[in-house]
C-alpha cells in the first residue's frame, strides 16, 4: 500500500482535485439551466443565447480546469488506479449539494453509498503492485 | 417522471449506445493519459498535444449520449450502467498500457460500482 502511495500519490491527489472540480463545475452549471426552456431560448436570438452561454461559461471553464488537471494527474501512475477515483466526483458533489442546496433532502442509501464508494478508491488506490 | 414502455428496437439502441458511450469514455481518459508527459516532463505540452483535445472532445461525446440516454431511462438506472466505464478501463489499461489487472484492482472496482449503486437508488427515490 505505502509503495503504491508512492508511486500513484501525486496522481491520487490530481485526481481528486479533479473529481472535486468535475463535481462543482457541474452544479455550476445544472443550476442556471433549471428553470430555462433551452430550446426556446435557442429560438430567441444571439443576446440570449450569449446569455445562456454566460450562465454556463463558470461551470465549463471549472471543468475545463479540472480535465488539465486529470491529464496532469494521469501522468503520475497507472490509468487502472487513478481513473477509478473520479468515483470520488459523487462524494464531492453530494457535500457541495448539502451545503450549497441545503433544501434538497439526501437520504440515508446515498450517504451509505458515499462511503462505500470511498472504501473502494482506498482499496484500489492502495492497490499498485509493480 | 413518467417514461413510455420501450420497443425491442429501442433497447437494442440504448444497449449499443450505453455500451460504446462508457467505452468512449474509458478511452477519452486513455487519451488524455497519452496526453500527460511522465513524471517532470513539461505540462504545457498538454495543451500542445492532440490527444488532449481528442479525448476531451470523447468526453463530450459520451456526455451527450448520457443526456440522451435519460431521457429514456431513470435515473437510477443510467448512473450505475455509467460504472461499466471503469471496467473498459481495467480493460484497456490492460491491453494498450499492458498494467496488471490484479484481484485487488477488481475488488476495488466492485466496491466503487456497489456504492454508485447505492447512491443511485438513494437519489432514485
Amino acid at each position: 500500500m505505502i509503495e503504491s502511495l508512492k508511486k500513484n500519490g501525486k496522481g491520487i491527489i490530481l485526481l481528486l482535485i479533479s473529481a472535486f472540480s468535475l463535481a462543482l463545475g457541474q452544479l455550476l452549471w445544472k443550476k442556471p439551466l433549471e428553470n430555462v426552456d433551452i430550446p426556446l431560448v435557442l429560438a430567441s436570438g444571439f443576446s440570449g443565447i450569449w446569455s445562456l452561454f454566460l450562465k454556463v461559461l463558470p461551470g465549463f471553464i471549472v471543468y475545463a480546469i479540472g480535465a488539465v488537471v486529470m491529464t496532469i494527474g494521469l501522468g503520475y501512475g497507472e490509468l487502472s488506479v487513478l481513473q477509478p477515483i473520479n468515483s470520488m466526483s459523487y462524494v464531492f458533489a453530494l457535500i457541495l449539494s448539502a451545503i450549497f442546496v441545503p433544501t434538497e433532502s439526501i437520504s440515508v442509501i446515498t450517504v451509505i453509498g458515499v462511503f462505500v464508494v470511498i472504501a473502494g478508491v482506498i482499496v484500489i488506490g492502495g492497490s499498485s503492485k509493480k | 417522471m413518467t417514461m413510455n414502455p420501450l420497443s425491442v428496437k429501442e433497447i437494442i439502441i440504448i444497449i449499443v449506445i450505453l455500451l460504446s458511450s462508457t467505452c468512449i469514455s474509458s478511452l477519452a481518459s486513455y487519451f488524455l493519459k497519452k496526453a500527460s508527459p511522465a513524471d517532470g516532463g513539461n505540462k504545457i505540452k498538454i495543451l500542445l498535444s492532440p490527444f488532449f483535445y481528442l479525448g476531451g472532445v470523447m468526453y463530450v461525446v459520451s456526455a451527450a449520449a448520457n443526456i440522451y440516454l435519460l431521457q429514456k431511462l431513470p435515473y437510477a438506472i443510467v448512473l450505475p450502467l455509467g460504472s461499466l466505464t471503469y471496467i473498459w478501463t481495467m480493460f484497456f489499461s490492460n491491453r494498450l498500457l499492458g498494467e496488471k489487472i490484479t484481484g485487488r484492482k477488481i475488488l476495488g472496482m466492485c466496491i466503487i460500482i456497489a456504492g454508485v449503486v447505492l447512491v443511485a437508488l438513494g437519489k432514485g427515490k
